[in-house]
């Protein structure tokens, strides 16, 4: 078929228009949608799948986000178009969004306080924005435990059981320890993946992070002092592979038991199940060295854009409703963070993974003891100075003092940039 | 006085149009061909001269991307110049820039003599040699990732079975440039190759009969004729390098994501670029008007390389 000089460019002035005409959104959903964003993994599809179908009034499309939620969102937000009626919100995220609040239902207008007491204390609280409204409702918990190959342990001559580990290895130093012992037995193996991991899950153990309630930058006191000292502890007697997360090499040391031990969330077992699954059966779980901390968990949110709150929210607290938090750990190992669902039988399901071991015990005891960590908007924002410093300091050998020093400097100038008293 | 308002137009119209036309009447004239290349001009002015406009305007402001903007006046590029990790990553782009540029340059000349003497399948050769450069970065990435990889990647696997000592390529300050340089080098020599063949074609062969006859041999006539004749492509290629390079993101960015590290370039920093940091800057932490001075910066340094790139230009010249 020819074209016409004449039909090209109606088709030119066709599209130009559509352009146009694109730009006239819609702020939130639309027609009978109620739009739920969330990430893989993030919710069990069983459960949203039962979701559906139970509320009928609504069609619910569970959306699944790839790539940076937060940006993502933000940019919905900022653009005031197609933002989504419920969103997840990552556990370090949320804080993010605390300083726009009035973006969010406040959750306590709905009704929310009557589920406070379905709720671990502090999970609950982290849902909360500064100015009192409540932002986010609690989907999982991260729960911090000590991760160990079983056979690897006994072959080395150290306790291998998860009693024998929990009671041997109570604290950083007799862990690392048991690193220095394991190194002497097999010099390829290191029981810290890297410091900037050890440095986070040894923070996490504290309630005070980088900066305080009333925005005050407190990076330079001693609780971060400590967990930096915990994390140079362990260069020092050789115990890290520096290997950073999340790469190629951090996978294949998992999967080829060059790291048969790492300190982490109860949702790093789902990354370790499926990229070392030949591993099956040899891990074991015991509660973390030195006390629980939590890493990441995720919330619920509804928009203000939502055309049915009071509906958005009646969803949100079925899917995360005691039972289906229950699915949630057995699809994707999101732990509750309701202790309800704790006792239910399916979580006492063995898991075969870590050799039949009943891994719940010890994230429950774990999600119980955690501190009530106060996240502000800034906590990402100064984690990566300690990061990128601790970094230089396990693959760069720098000298830990100067660069303790080289992160104070940087951690003051962005606490100042950021207008952190 | 409405009457009169509307009386001088319409007897603008009723007279003879001009020879050449009044600039509006022009404008009517030619609607159709403003029209059709409108959409060009359209896209631009929104996704291009807009955003670069609205950079310079939050430069001078506060926002995070939601709430109001408040003004700072100075206050962001101040925070610039006594930033040291902006510094660090001025350096780190220059590096990875000449690291990748020398080479590739080079290497590109090289395949486009061999181009340009009579081989067969030279078609062939033109398309495989471009194939990396529309190939996804991404993807590439992620590819380099497991080749660059220190206990487990393809590259420190040869160099043991070669017996050579391995290098941890993505944990060591030179290793993660190279890395980074080897991947733009991969997908541009061969971009530049067909560059430098353009401009070898253009020099006429009796040139190279006559220097042959005086008895040059191959690697005078190289250094003699067809560098010197060539020059002004390379400079060009230099040039569109130069604004390539200083912008190099998605190879860094990818090839050293870590859940830990997001952005930050890996251990030292040392794959930080100036693109990367402000993207950290601006959509992780979601510091809009820090990034746009970091943008601005940017746009600084390489009106400099410009304007070093046109002097010696014009010294050629003249």
């Amino acid at each position: 078929m020819a074209l016409s000089r004449r039909q090209l460019l109606r088709a030119g002035l066709g599209a130009t228009a559509g352009l146009a005409a694109g730009c006239a959104v819609p702020a939130g959903s639309t027609g009978r949608d109620m739009t739920l964003w969330y990430w893989t993994g993030g919710l069990s599809k069983t459960v949203l799948d039962a979701a559906a179908r139970r509320f009928t009034a609504v069609d619910l499309k569970p959306v699944k986000i790839g790539g940076y939620v937060k940006s993502k969102l933000l940019t919905n937000l900022a653009g005031r178009a197609y933002v989504p009626d419920i969103t997840g919100l990552k556990g370090q995220d949320i804080a993010a969004f605390f300083a726009h609040s009035d973006e969010f239902v406040d959750l306590r207008t709905l009704g929310a306080e009557k589920f406070a007491g379905q709720f671990l204390p502090w999970k609950w609280q982290q849902g909360f924005a500064p100015d009192g409204r409540m932002v986010g409702f609690p989907i999982d918990t991260g729960p911090t435990a000590l991760f160990f190959r079983e056979d690897l342990f006994a072959k080395a001559g150290l306790p291998s059981t998860p009693t024998d580990v929990a009671r041997e290895m109570p604290t950083w130093e007799k862990y690392f320890e048991a690193g220095v012992r394991l190194r002497k037995a097999a010099p390829e193996q290191h029981l810290v993946l890297n410091l900037g991991s050890v440095f986070r899950m040894a923070l996490y153990q504290r309630a005070d992070q980088f900066v305080d309630k009333s925005g005050k930058f407190i990076g330079d006191r001693p609780h971060v002092r400590r967990a930096w000292d915990i994390a140079v502890r362990a260069k020092q007697l050789d115990l890290s592979a520096g290997i950073p997360e999340n790469t190629d090499d951090a996978t294949g040391a998992y999967a080829n038991g060059l790291v048969p031990g790492q300190v982490g969330p109860s949702w790093s077992a789902a990354d370790t199940k499926s990229q070392a699954p030949d591993t099956k059966g040899k891990w074991r779980v015991a509660p973390p060295p030195d006390g629980p901390g939590n890493y990441g968990g995720s919330f619920l949110g509804i928009s203000k854009y939502c055309r049915e709150p009071e509906l958005a929210f009646e969803i949100v607290t079925w899917l995360l409703n005691p039972d289906n938090q229950v699915q949630g750990y057995l699809d994707e190992v999101l732990f509750p963070s309701s202790p309800e669902s704790f006792t239910k039988p399916a979580m006492r399901t063995p898991d075969e993974f870590f050799g039949g071991q009943v891994t719940v015990d010890v994230f429950a005891d774990s999600a119980r003891g955690v501190p009530p960590i106060y996240l502000s908007p800034y906590e990402d924002i100064l984690f990566q100075a300690y990061l990128d410093e601790l970094s230089n300091v396990d693959s760069l050998g720098k000298a830990p003092e100067a660069a303790w020093r080289d992160t104070q400097d940087r951690v003051h100038q962005v606490a100042e940039h950021w207008g952190l008293a | 006085m409405t009457t009169t308002q509307l009386a001088a137009p319409a007897a603008a119209d009723v007279q003879a149009p001009r020879p050449g036309g009044s600039g509006r009447r022009g404008f009517r004239r030619f609607l159709p061909q403003y029209l059709a290349i409108s959409p060009f001009y359209l896209l631009f002015a929104v996704f291009g001269l807009f955003p670069v406009l609205f950079t310079l305007y939050l430069a001078f402001h506060r926002w995070d991307g939601i709430g109001a903007m408040r003004a700072a006046g100075l206050d962001q590029f101040a925070y610039l110049i006594s930033d040291g990790t902006f510094w660090l990553s001025v350096l780190n782009t220059i590096e990875i820039w000449v690291l990748s540029t020398v080479p590739m340059l080079a290497l590109a000349l090289v395949l486009a003599v061999a181009l340009n003497s009579a081989i067969r399948f030279g078609t062939f050769y033109r398309i495989a040699y471009f194939v990396p450069n529309v190939t996804s970065l991404v993807a590439i990435a992620i590819i380099f990732g497991s080749v660059f990889g220190s206990n487990f990647g393809l590259l420190n696997a040869f160099l043991q079975w070669l017996g050579l000592p391995t290098v941890s390529w993505l944990t060591s300050e030179w290793g993660i440039k190279t890395a980074i340089a080897t991947m733009i080098v991969w997908q541009w020599t061969g971009y530049n190759a067909l560059i430098f063949l353009a401009g070898l074609q253009r020099i006429p062969s009796d040139v190279y009969e006559a220097a042959r006859m005086d008895g040059a041999g191959v690697v005078k006539i190289f250094f003699r004729i067809t560098l010197p004749l060539l020059r002004p492509i390379i400079l060009f290629s230099l040039i569109m390098t130069t604004v390539g390079g200083l912008q190099t993101f998605t190879e860094p960015q990818v090839l050293l994501a870590s859940a830990g590290n997001l952005d930050s370039g890996g251990p030292g920093q040392a794959g930080l670029t100036v693109v990367l940091y402000f993207y950290q800057q601006a959509f992780d932490n979601n510091d809009f008007g820090y990034g746009a001075a970091i943008a601005w910066g940017l746009f600084v340094i390489i009106a400099l390389f410009s304007i070093v790139n046109w002097k010696l230009l014009r010294r050629k010249e003249s």
